[in-house]
């Protein structure tokens, strides 16, 4: 097997990074941007800093296998989801899996576990990774993050929302207002 | 959090689902009210979110629904799963429809409506990938303009339903994948109640509480089938070899025939009675057998038992073994003669419902049977109330048990009771 191609990424901060190919393929956007040409440079990154990058690098590390085999089909098909992300099941799956053996049991238990400490990150880094893993167009990071999100958002009053994510209240008192009554049955 | 694009706010409210939580997220600043307008892909009213749902009459569950969905545009999964109630009136059932028609990819919808309420014409079509009903009647599908482009998992759960249109339904669902019926209420025309169902992209299937005396399934792709709780009399599977996953659990069915067998890979039967030769002639073809589970399953001629001779040629790579059944005092040794080993079994499961000598007995042929064994977990029923004599069954058990372990210091030994 030919020596696997070292692609060259450089963060808005100006630090420069090498990776594999196959491991920054897990981005789409950086997967357009190779197919259109630029692979041989260095591909700008714009929007991500040197301070997660290493991060979402250490994600696209762990889903390598299964682009792998995304990457020989055709790329059209936006729904096909990583076959390992549980996040990526919401309530119902299109089509639930043959069952399992215990080779791939193990094989989920150990992901999931992957995922929990991956995710064990303060508010910021997941800010930071929620706005790369838009950027670089990574559905099951971005999945992943948005869950943690979600999960930090359930349950809470609009005021508890506010102080955890430091979001200013910028609706006038009518606007405020009118959402509270559109929706009243929800601020009971 | 400032920075983040309306998109992904949207996002991560389309992770929430519960129509109360996106509702009060709504409420935290102008961006998340619109990422909730705009760019919400996900909403759920799920009488289990929110203990309120139940104080609240039907009509308001209406209005509030109607007016939640209308504050959103580009819904892609909307669920509505309201146990509580007993029916929706079919206009603002119809209005969530027809608003989410253009963007739908999935929708669970599980309330009778009245009147009832076409849900296939009236729901999104060209984009339905997964379609969940429950407690509704379909009736009338027409192929020819009513399709399915994209529905790969179609779940039907107390619907009533012709035979011909469920048949229909299927041929208007090219690509369809996973199909679920639980406890359809299926009219006949005939008075021989026969079900044919075809489909050539099926690949996996869950039957529960389907009551029919002939039933033909045609499906060429089929990986997986698992039946619950059924009366079949009559019960043909046609297909090109593809079943690797089979699981029987409850079900009394007098002809079982599967075509092709020898791709099957797991054979999970319970509480089943069988007529062994004719189904082990079915499954002697299944080499590539990795799982095997007789559990509770009860031989139509007293006579007969499952002898691991056999077991252990026709399915070389077996690798996990469950058996519970009645055993018969004389005949035990005779189900455990033979020279060929269970080469591959790694994990043995062995049940009793009711504790015997003989059990112990067993356990210790089954072990010699296995020389790679790394598990053994033995399931018993123990009863509430205890006579002395069962007490001291169960006493010798776990004695001869320990004894017998001493020989296979390295299979670790699991006890489950219930």
């Amino acid at each position: 097997m030919a020596s696997p191609k070292v692609i060259v990424l450089r963060t808005c901060d100006g630090e420069t990074f090498e990776v594999d190919e196959s491991v920054v393929y897990v981005s789409e956007t950086i997967k357009n941007m190779i197919e259109d040409g630029c692979g041989d440079g260095v591909i700008p990154l714009p929007n991500v800093s040197s301070k997660i990058f290493p991060k979402v690098i250490e994600y696209c590390k762990k889903h390598v296998s299964d682009f792998e085999s995304l990457k020989k089909t055709s790329n059209g098909d936006e729904k096909e989801k990583d076959k390992d992300d549980d996040s990526s099941k919401k309530g119902k799956e299109a089509v639930p899996d043959v069952e399992e053996d215990a080779e791939e049991k193990a094989r989920v238990e150990e992901l999931k576990e992957w995922e929990t400490t991956y995710m064990d990150i303060d508010q910021q880094v997941l800010f930071d990774l929620l706005q790369a893993a838009n950027y670089l167009n990574i559905k099951g990071l971005l999945l992943m993050a948005a869950e943690k999100a979600a999960s930090m958002i359930r349950g809470k009053t609009p005021e508890q929302i506010r102080e955890t994510f430091n979001i200013k209240n910028d609706f006038t008192p009518e606007e405020y207002e009118e959402v509270r009554r559109e929706n009243a049955w929800a601020f009971e | 959090m400032e920075s983040l694009p309306v998109e992904v706010i949207g996002n991560i409210l389309s992770r929430l689902g519960a129509a109360r939580d996106v509702v009060i997220a709504s409420a935290t600043c102008r961006k998340w009210r619109e990422a909730c307008r705009n760019h919400l892909d996900t909403l759920s009213f799920d009488s289990d979110d929110w203990p309120v749902y139940h104080d609240l009459t039907t009509v308001r569950l209406e209005i509030l629904i109607t007016q939640t969905i209308f504050q959103t545009r580009g819904l892609q999964c909307l669920s509505i799963s309201m146990d509580e109630v007993d029916e929706f009136s079919a206009a603002p059932v119809i209005a969530w429809l027809m608003y989410t028609r253009e963007t739908l990819r999935q929708l669970l919808y599980n309330v009778r409506t009245t009147p009832n309420v076409n849900i296939l014409e009236k729901c999104g079509r060209q984009r339905l990938e997964v379609l969940d009903l429950s407690n509704n009647s379909i009736t009338g599908v027409d192929p020819s303009y009513q399709r399915f482009p994209c529905l790969k998992s179609l779940s039907l759960s107390h619907i009533s339903i012709s035979a011909l249109d469920l048949s229909l339904l299927l041929t208007a669902c090219p690509k369809i994948e996973f199909l679920s019926l639980v406890n359809p209420e299926i009219a006949m025309s005939d008075s021989q109640a026969t079900m044919e169902l075809s489909s050539p992209t099926l690949k996996k299937i869950y039957f529960e509480a389907i009551s029919l005396d002939k039933f033909i399934l045609e499906a060429d792709g089929l990986e997986s089938l698992i039946l619950k709780d059924c009366t079949l009399e009559y019960f043909d599977i046609i297909g090109k070899g593809t079943l690797k996953y089979l699981e029987i659990d409850d079900v009394s069915v007098l002809h079982l025939e599967i075509e092709s067998t020898e791709n099957l890979e797991v054979i999970d039967l319970s509480s089943f009675t069988i007529v062994w030769p004719k189904f082990y002639q079915m499954i002697s073809r299944s080499s590539k057998l990795r799982r095997l589970r007789l559990w509770g399953v009860v031989f139509d001629d007293e006579d007969e038992i499952v002898d691991l001779e056999t077991i252990a040629v026709c399915f070389p790579q077996l690798s996990h073994l469950s058996l519970s059944y009645d055993l018969k005092d004389g005949l035990i040794n005779y189900g455990l003669q033979g020279p060929t080993k269970l080469e591959n079994v790694a994990v043995l499961e062995l049940g009793w419902t009711v504790i015997s000598d003989h059990f112990s007995l067993w356990v210790a042929g089954l072990l010699e049977r296995c020389p790679n064994l790394k598990k053994l977990v033995i399931h018993g029923v123990v009863s509430e109330a205890k006579t002395h004599e069962e007490c001291h069954m169960l006493a010798s058990f776990t004695s001869s048990i320990v004894q017998l372990m001493r020989k296979y210091m390295r299979v670790e030994v699991q006890f489950e009771y219930e």
